[in-house]
């Protein structure tokens, strides 16, 4: 760790970029007439305050500008060029992500150079694009194949690479990386930067051999990735994406000799809809046991049981922490701190290493759920624990990685044997669900009926009956 | 001859009696300081042709964080290729430079100078630093300098470390923050956002050489040299195929044949002007002339004696151009590599006419849609050299190739 | 690395920081410092230089990587380079490039065996109206020929060594 920071000296790790975008204060805005400017974007007259981007600006006249680079979450880069817009008065186009309206403006957003431009940043990007759709993670679910399309692209205008760049990263439970696939977007380091302050992805070298990389361009798993997967989640193409073990969890559901347990936390119930065209968030707890019986678990539990466990276990520590320093006046880590997430867990044990005494030793519901079915479950059943498979359905990425954590595994076998993130449960059940999906795909509604309180029982001590309710009530309804 | 020196001519710049453009600077108010500044007309020696004037009045006015300071920087990153004027200047003139600087801080009240000295010139440092020692010693630097009550300000020296974009004035400074050397966003400007988050003037070591000269001789004596919209006399670094290549001082408005003829070059078969981000002018336009209103320079001029292969020219430059784009922006990062694609497929004359025009859309892209002027200019001399060489271009054999 | 060396790294990397500053704006003159003590900037010089500084050490790597002049992975003490810009081309570096490479027995972008020269492409050095220029660490070379590609390395290895062993050992 750094030695001591004087006072007045600069260690913050603060978003640099957006430190350099900053515009100073105007003064009393007031002052200002309101601080408000009008801004004419393609003959529409919008009032919007100082600072605001030519993009924000365009957006509120209902103007379409496309983007790659800019994501909200994030400060601006104006690097990928895509967005580009004329400005009356510019002789060079501007990147609407990076222009700050700070004076009364004339703005086109497709102008024949515009229109060239962005066709051009398109196929220039191409050009270095190796890698077909068709084969791709992101498949329908790409912002640079969306843009291919949206602006015609239907020839590689400057060639394209046939062969691959570099190797793809797979060496993260968690993170794969497909450099190949990458536009240099940088919204990863950002991300990594700026908003996780881990900061394991940067730019190395330049000019066209810059690309994304690690310190040393060590693989993923080498280096201090905390395996949140936000990259993955802000990543406008199929270079990055989740280590998918839906194969292995395949193979096993196939495997007539393995019996495969599948728990869900709350969180990919809300969100699993939404891979299915419905909003964000609509509960889906019920249709969801549906589905993943349907694609063959043996068995679903829910993780809330065992999230109900961690907290037994560990308040019993809190009180034997406090027990030791106030009656046995012994030295003990205080705070105590919890998390189930792998990812905090793993930045502290990176940055803040001084604080392991802190954490509690309990493990986190998704490996208390594993080692109790690889254990007290498999005992009471009878089955061999060896032929066990424990499936966690996570919302993120770092629970990969944790299930394969060396120590997580006191039983023998591996408490866990694979994460699933919602998107990749999603997939799952696309494939193998396909025969019934239709039936519950109605209109936007999926399973919609099923909603009616029919399957109320998903506990865990007997989740069948409710996947049963659901199965045969809900969702017999004709499309 | 220490392999250092240049052949120069003699300049204006030995005319001007070192400090006495300090002297008249500190007679003035700040105002006066900017107003006689503008009055020059004096515009960016380092190529981008600014209005120095304008510049430091938008400096002056904006505002300093608590605690903070304005700066001032001397880019003496001189990369463009085929220049090297600056190097003279720090090397013969560097008090003149010094002050300029020193008189930029006054006008608009900086306390704190950077020198941006290229890793190349490293050799220069131990002079430098000497200089900028003497010049303390002397009062000229420093706590109230010339017994100037609150008017502070020091230089240090800080070096690059080989890339041509740090001469851009934002990647510079991200270099001096401890960054990859990546050109920012504009707006907001160095001038209120730059070292630090702070205003900050970057400007060319001549143009800050000049200002010196002009506050000793009065912007009059400066403006009545050169023409309407390009005033005072200016650099050239000249090299290549001449009999006299070396450091020369012309009034801006000269023409590239008057040029020529002085430095033992008048028969070229074309000039590069403004260095790989310039132009290439061929012999039927050699009656043009050398300011901002027409073909603007930053003062490289690079002769082509009449064997010279242009392909092989073009190729150079875009060499130069894909080892130095920072790698950040597609249309650079990305052009540049198909550019020097396109001249390796006329070279094997496997190029097409379609494809060629295709490549002269995409120079238009860049230069457009670009986020620095690196990528903005590097398109230049690709497309000057096929509109005007293009017969040569065409149809090569496997015999013409290299 | 032996652990007296890292030790002696660190201390001096400490010292380094001392004299320009624990912010992120003293990240350049530090590696700058690094690198021309140690001829590189090592993995560990890199990890070392980020916690003093309190960055990652992978945006120490970016900046490393971005720059010509700093390296990560170990040079010869004599940095050889030469301008391969416009106008060293037209007065003939090919055959100066040519030369050094027999003379050196390496090809650009290689270190020769015994750790002594790196040999390496520059972007033009500002020496144009007197190329084919060379720069071999601070000291420039100019209108250089083929001929004199010999002595300057002997040059090197005589007049340089001292100096640079005093250098690396200071
Ligand atoms: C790629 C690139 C390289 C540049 N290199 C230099 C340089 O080496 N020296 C310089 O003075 N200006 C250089 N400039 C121009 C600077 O950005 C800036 O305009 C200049 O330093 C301003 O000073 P001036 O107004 O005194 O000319 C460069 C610009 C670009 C786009
Ligand atoms: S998973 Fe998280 S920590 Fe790892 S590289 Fe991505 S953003 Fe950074
Ligand atoms: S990996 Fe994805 S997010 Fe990162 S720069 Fe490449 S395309 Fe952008
Ligand atoms: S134009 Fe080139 S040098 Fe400038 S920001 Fe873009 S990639 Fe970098
Ligand atoms: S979205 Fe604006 S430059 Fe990338
Ligand atoms: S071109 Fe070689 S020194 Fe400038």
């Amino acid at each position: 760790m750094s030695g001591e920071v004087k006072a007045g000296e600069d260690t913050s790790r603060a978003p640099r970029s957006q430190k350099i975008q900053q515009i100073p204060a105007m003064g009393d805005v007031s002052q200002m007439i309101g601080g408000q400017i009008t801004v004419n974007i393609d003959g529409q007259d919008v009032r919007v305050p100082m600072g605001t981007t030519l993009l924000d600006a365009a957006k509120l006249v209902g103007v379409r500008i496309p983007t790659l680079c800019h994501h909200p979450d994030l400060c601006v880069a104006g690097v990928c060029r895509v967005c580009v817009v004329e400005v009356e008065g510019q002789r060079a186009l501007q990147a609407a992500c990076a222009f700050p309206v700070t004076g009364s403006l004339k703005v086109k957003t497709h102008t024949r150079k515009v229109r060239q431009a962005r066709r051009h940043v398109l196929d220039l990007l191409l050009s270095t694009h190796y890698g077909e759709c068709y084969s791709c993670k992101r498949n329908n679910n790409c912002e640079l194949q969306a843009l291919a399309k949206e602006y015609g692209v239907d020839f590689y205008r400057f060639g394209h690479v046939t062969e691959s760049q570099y190797p793809k990263d797979e060496s993260s439970y968690s993170v794969v990386r497909d450099m190949d696939k990458c536009i240099l977007c940088r919204r990863c380091v950002r991300t990594c930067i700026d908003v996780q302050e881990v900061g394991v992805l940067e730019a190395v070298g330049r000019s066209n051999k810059t690309r994304i990389s690690t310190y040393l361009d060590k693989p993923l798993g080498d280096v201090v990735c905390i395996n949140c997967g936000q990259c993955i989640n802000r990543c406008p193409t199929g270079a990055l994406h989740a280590n998918d073990t839906s194969d292995e969890v395949w193979r096993a559901i196939d495997d007539p000799k393995k019996h495969v347990v599948i728990q869900t936390a709350p969180s990919p119930r809300a969100g699993i809809g939404e891979c299915f065209g419905l909003e964000p968030g609509t509960p889906m707890t019920y249709q969801l046991n549906t589905a993943l019986k349907l694609a063959g678990f043996d068995k679903v539990f829910d993780t809330n049981f065992t999230a109900d466990l961690t907290i037994i276990e560990e308040g019993t520590e809190l009180l034997l922490r406090l027990y030791k320093a106030l009656v046995k006046k012994e030295e003990v880590a205080f705070p105590q701190f919890t998390s189930c997430s792998p990812g905090w867990v793993k930045y502290l044990e990176h940055f803040y290493p001084e604080y392991i005494p802190n954490l509690s030793s309990a493990k986190s519901p998704q490996q208390m759920f594993g080692a109790v079915i690889k254990t007290y479950y498999a005992k009471l059943n009878n089955i061999d624990p060896k032929d066990i498979v424990t499936v966690a359905l996570m919302p993120c990425s770092a629970k990969k990685f944790e299930c394969n954590r060396p120590e997580m595994a006191d039983s023998g076998v591996k408490d866990v044997d694979y994460g699933l993130t919602t998107r990749e449960m999603a997939q799952m059940i696309k494939e193998r669900a396909a025969s019934w999906k239709p039936r519950c795909a109605r209109s936007s509604n999926w399973c919609a009926a099923s909603r009616s309180r029919n399957c109320s029982n998903t506990r865990t001590s007997s989740p069948c009956a409710g996947l049963r309710a659901c199965a045969t009530s809900s969702c017999r309804s004709p499309p | 001859m220490n392999p250092i020196n240049s052949k120069k001519t003699p300049l204006t710049f030995d005319t001007i009696e070192p400090g006495t453009g300090l002297a008249a600077a500190l007679t003035k108010s700040r105002a006066d300081i900017i107003g006689e500044v503008a009055a020059s007309n004096l515009r960016g020696r380092g190529g981008a042709g600014f209005p120095t004037g304008t510049k430091w009045n938008l400096a002056a006015a904006a505002r300093v964080g608590e605690g903070h300071s304005k700066y001032v920087v001397c880019n003496a990153d001189e990369g463009e290729p085929g220049t090297f004027k600056d190097r003279v200047l720090l090397l013969d003139y560097a008090d003149l430079v010094f002050e300029g600087m020193t008189i930029a801080a006054r006008a608009i009240g900086a306390t704190k100078g950077i020198l941006y000295l290229r890793g190349e010139y490293v050799y220069m440092r131990p002079h430098l630093d000497g200089v900028l020692e003497r010049r303390r010693q002397a009062g000229l630097l420093g706590a109230a300098i010339l017994g100037t009550a609150g008017f502070d300000f020091d230089i240090e020296i800080r070096m690059g470390a080989g890339a041509y974009v740090c001469g851009e004035e934002t990647a510079l400074i991200e270099s001096l923050e401890g960054h990859r050397g990546e050109p920012r966003n504009r707006p907001p400007f160095p001038v209120d956002t730059g070292f630090l988050g702070q205003p900050t003037v970057v400007n060319n070591v001549e143009t800050l050489a000049s200002v010196a000269a002009i506050l000793s001789k009065g912007a009059a004596w400066f403006k009545a040299i050169g023409t309407e919209r390009s005033a005072g006399f200016k650099l050239f670094s000249v090299s290549g195929d001449c009999t006299d290549p070396g450091v020369y001082e012309f009034p801006l408005g000269i023409t590239i044949a008057a040029l020529l003829a002085k430095v033992g070059g008048s028969n070229a078969k074309a000039v590069q002007i403004g260095g790989a981000s310039g132009q290439c002018v061929p012999a039927s336009q050699f009656g043009r002339t050398i300011a901002f209103e027409d073909i603007a320079t930053g003062g490289s001029i690079i002769v082509f004696g009449q064997g010279r292969d242009m392909l092989h020219v073009a190729k150079n430059f875009m060499e130069f151009f894909v080892e130095e784009s920072c790698g950040q922006c597609t249309p650079c990062r990305a052009g540049n590599a198909r550019l020097l694609d396109g001249i390796e497929r006329l070279e094997r004359g496997e190029c097409s006419t379609t494809y060629l025009s295709e490549l002269l859309a995409l120079c238009e892209t860049m230069q457009l849609a670009s986020k620095c002027g690196l990528g903005q200019s590097s398109p230049n001399a690709f497309v000057s050299i096929v509109t005007h060489f293009q017969d040569e271009l065409l149809g090569r054999t496997a015999a013409q190739a290299h | 690395m032996l652990v007296s060396q890292q030790q002696k790294l660190q201390d001096d990397i400490r010292s380094l920081v001392g004299t320009h500053g624990r912010t992120r704006a003293a990240l350049m003159p530090v590696l700058q410092d690094l690198q021309r003590k140690y001829s590189s900037v090592s993995d560990f010089a890199m990890q070392v230089v980020a916690d003093e500084l309190g960055i990652h050490p992978a945006e120490v790597y970016g900046v490393v990587s971005f720059y010509a002049f700093l390296h990560h992975e170990p040079r010869g003490r004599f940095q050889v380079r030469l301008c391969q810009t416009i106008s060293c081309d037209l007065a003939s570096k090919a055959r100066v490039a040519r030369q050094l490479e027999n003379e050196l027995g390496i090809a650009f972008g290689q270190t020769t065996p015994d750790g002594r020269f790196s040999l390496e492409w520059a972007s033009c050095l500002g020496m144009c109206d007197q190329g084919p220029a060379l720069l071999v660490n601070d000291r420039v070379y100019t209108r250089v020929s083929p001929e004199q590609v010999h002595q300057i390395i002997e040059d090197c290895r005589r007049v340089f060594g001292a100096h640079a062993v005093q250098q690396v050992h200071a």
